[in-house]
C-alpha cells in the first residue's frame, strides 16, 4: 500500500499540445533525481474550481503518486511505495 | 438489421486499481468500502474471482474465501475519470452511445460498422484503442447482436477481454439455451413464477401467448413477450438525449463511531446538506422527500413525504426527513445506513421563492456557502454539527452516476 506523504517536488514535465494531461519526465525529490519510468494511470479530481491531476508512476523503481495542481502549477508527492515489483 | 455493441469493462474498479498500482497486478484484490464500515465487495479482480469472490458479497465472506485477499478502498474519482476517457474514445466512432452504467455502454453501429470492415473488426479496434488509451490492465468485453437484450447476453460469453457475436440466424438457438434468469430484469421471484408456468428459457417464453403473460404480469407481461422473441422494448438512448434527473439523493453506510442516534442524526443532516447543494448546483428543486434507514439487523425503515412547494433548501429537507424519522419511532439504536432522496424534481426557476425573512436569509446563506465551496472545494466549509461526518467519503452519489456522466459529456460536446 502507498505510504502517505505530502511533499512538494520539482518535476520536469512535457505539456503536449494535443494531449489532455502534462507528462512528467523526471523529478527531484528529497535531493535525489528520479527518472519517471512509467506512467500507469492519470486521473483527475475537482476541488472547487481547481482541477487536480493524480499520476500513478514508477520512478526510480518505486511507485509514486504525484499530484499536479494546475492553478498553482505545483507538483506534490502524495504517496510512495518503495520497490515496486511488476 | 440493427447492429448493437455492448461494451462492458472487465472487473472494472479492480482492474483500474491494478492499472494504477503494478504491485496489485496478478493478485486477488477487491475494491470495497472502508474496513470499519459494514461493507460489500464493489468489484473483484479476475484473480479474486477464481476463489469464488463476487461483487455484492460481504467483505468478511470474501476474506473467508481468500484469507490473503487485498482490500483496496474505492476511489470514485479514478473510475469516473476513466469512464469519461473511454467515452471520449467511443464517441469518435458514433454519437449513438448510451451510457448504461459507469462501466457499461451500448453503441448503435448499424451505419458505421461497414466503414470499419464489419462489426467484429470494429469491436477489436475499439478494444485496441481502449487498451492504448487507458492502459494494458483495463480491458473490456464486447457483445455484438441485433438488439440490446441479445448484446447483453453476448457480452457474458465474451468475458474476459473477448468479443462475441450473435448473428440474426443464431437468435433461435440463443433463445433456446438462455435461462430466463440470465436476462437483466428477470429476478429470482419472476423466474420462479415463470417456472411454475413451464417457462424455463427465452424460447419457452416466446411460445407462450402474450395475452396470457399480460394477464399474469400486467404491462410487464408485454415486456416479457418481447424478451422471449429476442427483442428489447427499450430503445438505445444516446447520451445526448439523456433524460433529466428524476431525483437527487445520497445514502451512506454509517461507520461504527456514528451509529448511535446522535451520530445518525448528524449523518442525516450531512446527507441533506449535500442533497440540497446538488439540487442547487443543477438548478433543480424537489417536492417529495424520501428517507431510508437500516438497523444493525439489516432491516430497513423509512418513508416519504410530499412538501407543499418544491425546495432546494437543505434545512427543509432535513426537517422533513427528521419528521419521517420521528413518525417511524426515531433512529434505531444502531443505524448502519442512512439515505435521503428528493424526488419529483422540477427546474429551480419554476419553484416559488421563499417569502419569510428567515427563509430568505437562509437562502442567501446557502448561496454564499455554495460560492465558497465552488471556489475552494467541498471541504472548505463544515457545519459544526456535522464535522464528525468528515470521515465519510465525499462520493455519496455512489457509482451509479451515469446520467450525470452522460450530461457532462453533452456539456463537453457543446463546448467543443
Amino acid at each position: 500500500m502507498l505510504h502517505p506523504v505530502d511533499d512538494p517536488v520539482d518535476v520536469e514535465a512535457l505539456f503536449p499540445a494535443r494531449a489532455p494531461y502534462p507528462t512528467p519526465l523526471r523529478l527531484r525529490w528529497q535531493g535525489r533525481p528520479f527518472p519517471v519510468e512509467d506512467i500507469h494511470l492519470i486521473h483527475e479530481r475537482w476541488e472547487g474550481s481547481t482541477r487536480l491531476l493524480f499520476y500513478s508512476v514508477t520512478a526510480g523503481g518505486s511507485l509514486l503518486r504525484l499530484r499536479f495542481d494546475g492553478t498553482k502549477v505545483r507538483w506534490f508527492v502524495e504517496g510512495v511505495q518503495w520497490e515496486v515489483e511488476c | 438489421m440493427l447492429i448493437i455493441l455492448h461494451i462492458d469493462m472487465d472487473a472494472y474498479f479492480a482492474s483500474v486499481e491494478q492499472q494504477a498500482n503494478p504491485a496489485l497486478r496478478g493478485q486477488p484484490i477487491v475494491v470495497s468500502g472502508r474496513p470499519d464500515i459494514h461493507s460489500v465487495v464493489a468489484a473483484a479482480s479476475r484473480e479474486a474471482k477464481t476463489y469464488g469472490i463476487r461483487a455484492g458479497m460481504s467483505t468478511w465472506e470474501a476474506r473467508k474465501l481468500c484469507p490473503h485477499l487485498t482490500f483496496v478502498p474505492g476511489d470514485p474519482d479514478k473510475y469516473e475519470t476513466i469512464t469519461r476517457r473511454f467515452l471520449d474514445v467511443l464517441v469518435d466512432y458514433t454519437p449513438m452511445v448510451e451510457v448504461y452504467s459507469i462501466d457499461e455502454v451500448f453503441m448503435d453501429v448499424t451505419q458505421e460498422a461497414d466503414r470499419h470492415g464489419g462489426a467484429l473488426c470494429l469491436a477489436r479496434e475499439i478494444q485496441r484503442r481502449l487498451r492504448a488509451t487507458l492502459g494494458e490492465w483495463i480491458t473490456c468485453s464486447i457483445g455484438i447482436a441485433p438488439s440490446k437484450l441479445l448484446a447483453k447476453l453476448a457480452v457474458e460469453k465474451a468475458k474476459p477481454a473477448g468479443v462475441h457475436r450473435i448473428c440474426p440466424q443464431d437468435v433461435p438457438q440463443v433463445l433456446a439455451r438462455t435461462p430466463v434468469e440470465d436476462v437483466c430484469g428477470i429476478g429470482p421471484r419472476i423466474a420462479r413464477r415463470l417456472s411454475h408456468m413451464g417457462i424455463w428459457n427465452l424460447a419457452d417464453l416466446s411460445r407462450y401467448p402474450e395475452g396470457y403473460l399480460r394477464a399474469r404480469f400486467g404491462v410487464y407481461g408485454a415486456v416479457l413477450a418481447m424478451w422471449g422473441r429476442g427483442l428489447d422494448p427499450s430503445p438505445l438512448i444516446p447520451y445526448w438525449q439523456e433524460e433529466e434527473l428524476k431525483s437527487v439523493g445520497h445514502s451512506h453506510a454509517v461507520p461504527k463511531a456514528l451509529r448511535d442516534p446522535e451520530g445518525a442524526r448528524s449523518v442525516l443532516l450531512y446527507l441533506c446538506e449535500r442533497t440540497g447543494r446538488r439540487l442547487r448546483s443543477k438548478g433543480l428543486a424537489g417536492r417529495v422527500v424520501h428517507l431510508d434507514l437500516r438497523d444493525a439487523n439489516m432491516h430497513h425503515r423509512g418513508g416519504q413525504r410530499a412538501l407543499e412547494v418544491p425546495t432546494d433548501d437543505e434545512e427543509i429537507i432535513f426537517q422533513t426527513a427528521l419528521d419521517l424519522v420521528r413518525s417511524h419511532g426515531g433512529f434505531p439504536g444502531q443505524t448502519t445506513m442512512v439515505g435521503v432522496r428528493v424526488g419529483s424534481v422540477i427546474s429551480g426557476k419554476e419553484a416559488p421563492r421563499p417569502l419569510l425573512p428567515e427563509q430568505r436569509r437562509r437562502e442567501r446563506l446557502e448561496h454564499a456557502m455554495d460560492h465558497i465551496r465552488n471556489r475552494y472545494g467541498e471541504s472548505a466549509l463544515w457545519r459544526g454539527s456535522v464535522y464528525a461526518c468528515r470521515v465519510l467519503t465525499q462520493a455519496t452519489g455512489g457509482m451509479g452516476r451515469q446520467k450525470e456522466i452522460a450530461q457532462d459529456r453533452q456539456a463537453d460536446d457543446r463546448r467543443s
